[in-house]
């Protein structure tokens, strides 16, 4: 019995070294090509490590998942000059308005809002062909904000 | 007899009627004369009066928090704008003052297309090298934002060559006004347009003299003469310049002859062109509008009148500031300016821009530019309208672009002296897009304009070699089902008969290398793969993707397609780069923003123009490829160059290495370089030895740095550890993995079965 027990107690160390071994290995120093660290990635890569993922329907989304610009001084100023546009759309001065988007968008390029709305002074100025662009521009870029995304793709499904 | 013969003589030919004959013929004469003086000044008064060159200028420079801002680079672009530095604060438009992460500046007046700007001081506060704060310095105001105006980078001038920009008398300041009478015509608004006292008074000083020192021309002699009449001393000129001067004085007001005169008189050069004018005299000498310069510089200005070249103050500054002082006392001696007023200016110090060494540092832009135009303006409009031309160019990137490649040049050069002994020059082009609008910002289309105007950037056609591949690999990701970064393909040598001849590609350096993953296969850039797959995915699909992405050129469906056999220009081809660097979605490469008369009215305004042609995904997993190429491709001499950010790129060399390219782009800017010979001669040298040093160069000067925006991942794309020896799931077992992007649905199911095979849980095996 005292062997048995001797014996499964070995034999549960060494299948305990061994894991160890195995665990060590996997995260040890990587040679070529050199490993991207990426927190996002530890889930997807241990649930393919552990199962086998179904195979999926490919997706159409293809916006965005994050928002790079968001929080940062860019998108702040960015973001007032889309509101300083607005109060011009509100006024019914179109160019003035587009020129502010237009520029909202230079300060910040991945601020979806700018160009969404720089898609909406182009429909109010009868130039639908001109907006479409600059909304599939948008879409991209408010995949974090789904109800502005959604109003986006309802733009673009009118314009199509 | 004799008598009557004389009374004949007399009655046939009285005294009186002989001279009243000829009086009557001298009256008539003169009143022809007058009649014709009279036609010819009214014909070039009435109407416009001068050509007015149109003007091209860059883009203007947007302040805003969170906008990188390197000193240095400020401080050059408010140098070349004519901004001088003041050491406490700023009182004046264009001044400016530095101090520890603050900036003042004084911002000048600016018309732009969509409004003007005041003149104001702006107060920029910056952390580290990043803006944090922008506001307006007088009342505290936080902005969300302001521009530096935009830089001339051309003029259009007609034959003469005349820079001028015409102001109206009651823009121009009293004082300026003041100077100029008191040294050129202090009783201009009393005589009639010529001055008897003036010209008594320099008669004697001549005399006395012994020579011409002295003129006794007024302000309208002076205009008549340089308006009217040629330059050249000839009698006839002389015997017109009065007449014309006095029917110029019946003809037109006083104000009206001095505006025309403020707007006609030379005040100096800038190169081949002549400066014309006050307004254009002083943004030259003072780097702003005649109606923001102070007393001190108003008689400076007036000073150069008589003699611009003997006056100059860059070139002669004791001597400008004798003349300055000399208008002073006689505007003091006139009662123009009062005794504080005077002591005041004299004591001021001589506040001029630095001589502009150059007018025009992207010519070949311009060119485009005016080439762009010329279907909507005709030359000579462009000419003599004044129009002002509003384009995309940003000067800082610019001029690191043109001093990147010339100093590039020069060094491979040095590096390789077999490139110098030819007959034709070592050549380069250099293209820098904003992805996200389509704008130019920098375009050089050779090593020295001067000597070749061909726009190596926009008009030569050259074959891309391996810069093409990212658009077969492009292609395999639309079907991500079948295709993705973890597939592998063989890169051992095949053939293929095309067009009744057997097609074989090789490696640049004769490897093969087996079974590799697409990704290692883009970084390394393998041909053989590249090729292969090019031919799996299907070749009239390469083309369709090259195209909606941005070559225009025609391509066939070809087996060398793959490895870039057909040719393309350097601006087509960044411009296709700029669709993967946003993400997918194509913008029309833009250089000019609004034309804008000389009456401010907008003649056209272009709008950035964009579209989705590619799906975002598929361009995602591109640009993740294409990022290796710097860490373990081959572009891993950036590194070593002092390269140190995470951008994007592609090196190509073409056949028997005729062409050397590097793109290389991160969201925010594409950078191309190309280097080769005119005639297509060989230059020996590769993609990463030629043309990627130019490109890490650039990067540095252009002050753009190591700036690595991410490019954003689509929600479908979905990150997996693999073994990228095989492409499938790694297991503990395998040495070496990597997380993988795929699109979502297409990553691998089976396990690494190399390395431990598919069972794969350490914790099991005995």
């Amino acid at each position: 019995m005292v062997d048995l027990l001797r014996t499964s107690g070995f034999a549960l160390a060494v299948l305990v070294a061994l894991a160890a071994c195995g665990r060590g290995r996997e995260e040890g120093p990587r040679t070529e090509p050199p490993v991207r660290e990426s927190p996002a990635a530890a889930s997807d890569a241990e649930t393919a490590a552990g199962e086998t993922p179904a195979p999926r329907e490919i997706s159409t989304d293809t916006a965005h998942a994050s928002d790079p610009g968001a929080g940062t001084p860019s998108r702040a100023s960015s973001q007032r000059v889309v509101e300083e546009g607005k109060g011009f759309m509100i006024a019914g001065r179109t160019p003035e308005a587009a020129s502010r988007f237009e520029t909202a968008s230079r300060i910040d390029p991945t601020n979806g809002f700018a160009w969404y709305w720089l898609g909406r002074a182009r429909i109010a100025a009868g130039d639908g062909g001109g907006a479409i662009g600059v909304l599939e521009k948008a879409e991209s870029l408010l995949g974090p904000y789904p109800d502005w995304r959604d109003r986006t793709r309802a733009l673009l499904a009118q314009l199509r | 007899m004799a008598e009557s013969r004389n009374r004949r003589s007399r009655r046939k030919f009285p005294l009186g009627k002989t001279i009243a004959v000829a009086g009557a013929l001298v009256l008539a004469g003169m009143l022809a004369i007058g009649v014709v003086l009279e036609r010819q000044v009214t014909a070039k008064w009435e109407g416009r009066k001068w050509n007015v060159p149109s003007r091209i200028y860059s883009d203007a420079f947007l302040l805003h928090p969170g906008r990188r801002l390197d000193a240095r680079d400020f401080e050059a672009r408010l140098e070349r704008l004519g901004y001088l530095e003041q050491a406490g604060g700023v009182d004046e438009p264009g001044e400016y003052a530095h101090d520890d992460g603050r900036w003042l500046v004084y911002l000048h007046a600016f018309s732009y297309p969509d409004g003007s700007n005041p003149a104001y001081p702006v107060r920029i506060e910056t952390s580290g090298s990043v803006i944090a704060r922008v506001s307006q310095a007088r009342t505290g105001k936080v902005l969300d934002t302001a521009a530096l105006e935009p830089e001339v980078i051309g003029v259009v001038f007609d034959q003469h060559m005349e820079d001028r920009t015409p102001i109206e008398l009651a823009e121009v300041p009293a004082h300026v006004v003041q100077a100029i009478l008191a040294v050129e015509d202090s009783r201009f608004y009393s005589h009639p347009g010529l001055d008897p006292i003036r010209i008594g008074g320099a008669f004697l000083a001549n005399v006395k003299a012994g020579s011409t020192t002295q003129g006794g021309s007024t302000i309208t002699q002076q205009l008549v003469k340089n308006y009217y009449l040629t330059a050249e001393r000839t009698y006839r000129r002389k015997a017109i310049e009065a007449p014309m001067a006095l029917i110029l004085e019946l003809k037109y007001s006083k104000d009206e002859i001095l505006e025309a005169y403020l707007n006609e008189i030379y005040l100096g050069q800038r190169g081949a062109s002549s400066i014309m004018g006050v307004e254009e005299a002083s943004r030259y000498y003072f780097g702003k509008s005649v109606r923001e310069i102070d007393l001190s510089q108003a008689a400076m200005l007036a000073g150069l009148i008589r003699d611009p070249g003997r006056y100059n103050p860059h070139r002669y500054p004791d001597a400008a500031r004798q003349r300055r002082d000399l208008v002073l006392r006689l505007m003091h001696d006139q009662d123009r300016i009062t005794d504080d007023q005077y002591a005041y200016a004299r004591g001021a110090a001589l506040l001029v821009r630095g001589e502009e060494k150059r007018f025009n540092d992207a010519p070949h832009f311009v060119d485009f530019v005016l080439r762009e135009l010329a279907d909507r303006y005709p030359r000579r409009l462009l000419q003599s309208e004044g129009l002002r031309i509003f384009t995309t160019l940003d000067m800082q990137y610019q001029i690191a672009a043109e001093s990147a490649l010339i100093d590039g040049l020069d060094h491979l050069e040095e590096g390789y002296p077999r490139l110098a002994k030819r007959a034709g020059e070592l050549e380069g082009a250099f293209v820098v897009l904003d992805p996200q609008t389509g704008f130019v910002r920098a375009m050089v289309g050779g090593r020295d304009y001067p000597s070749s105007q061909f726009n190596r950037a926009e008009q030569a056609r050259r074959q891309p070699g391996s810069t093409f591949k990212p658009f077969v690999y492009l292609t395999a990701f639309l079907t991500p089902g079948r295709w993705s970064p973890a597939t592998i393909i063989d890169d051992m040598p095949f053939s293929v008969v095309s067009g009744g001849q057997t097609w074989s590609p090789d490696n640049y350096d004769g490897s093969v290398h087996g079974n590799v993953t697409l990704r290692a296969a883009l970084a390394n850039s393998m041909n053989i793969a590249t090729s292969r797959l090019a031919l799996d995915v299907g070749l009239n699909r390469v083309t369709r993707t090259a195209h909606d992405a941005g070559i225009e050129s025609t391509l066939q469906a070809v087996p060398s397609l793959a490895l870039g056999a057909f040719e393309v220009t350097p601006l087509e081809l960044a411009s296709a780069y700029s669709t993967l660097a946003n993400g997918g979605i194509r913008t029309t490469p833009l250089s000019i923003l609004a034309a804008v008369d000389d009456d401010g009215n907008v003649l056209q305004h272009q709008q950035v123009e964009m579209d989705r042609v590619l799906p975002a995904d598929a361009v995602y997993l591109v640009n993740d490829m294409l990022q290796d190429v710097f860490d373990y491709g081959t572009a891993a001499r950036a590194r070593r160059l002092g390269y140190g950010g995470s951008a994007a790129g592609k090196t190509g060399t073409t056949n028997s290495t005729r062409d050397a390219w590097f793109v290389g782009y991160t969201t925010e800017i594409v950078a191309l370089v190309w280097v080769g010979y005119d005639d297509n001669s060989a230059i020996g040298l590769y993609g990463d030895s030629a043309a990627l040093p130019i490109w890490v160069e650039f990067m540095k000067r252009s002050g753009y740095g190591d700036r690595s925006p991410e490019f954003p991942a689509p929600r479908n794309i979905v990150l997996v550890e693999i073994d990228p020896a095989t492409g499938l799931l790694a297991t503990p077992g395998c040495p070496v993995t990597r997380y993988e992007a795929f699109v979502s649905g297409t990553e691998p199911t089976e396990s690494c079965y190399e390395h431990g095979g598919a069972v794969d849980d350490g914790w099991w095996i005995f």
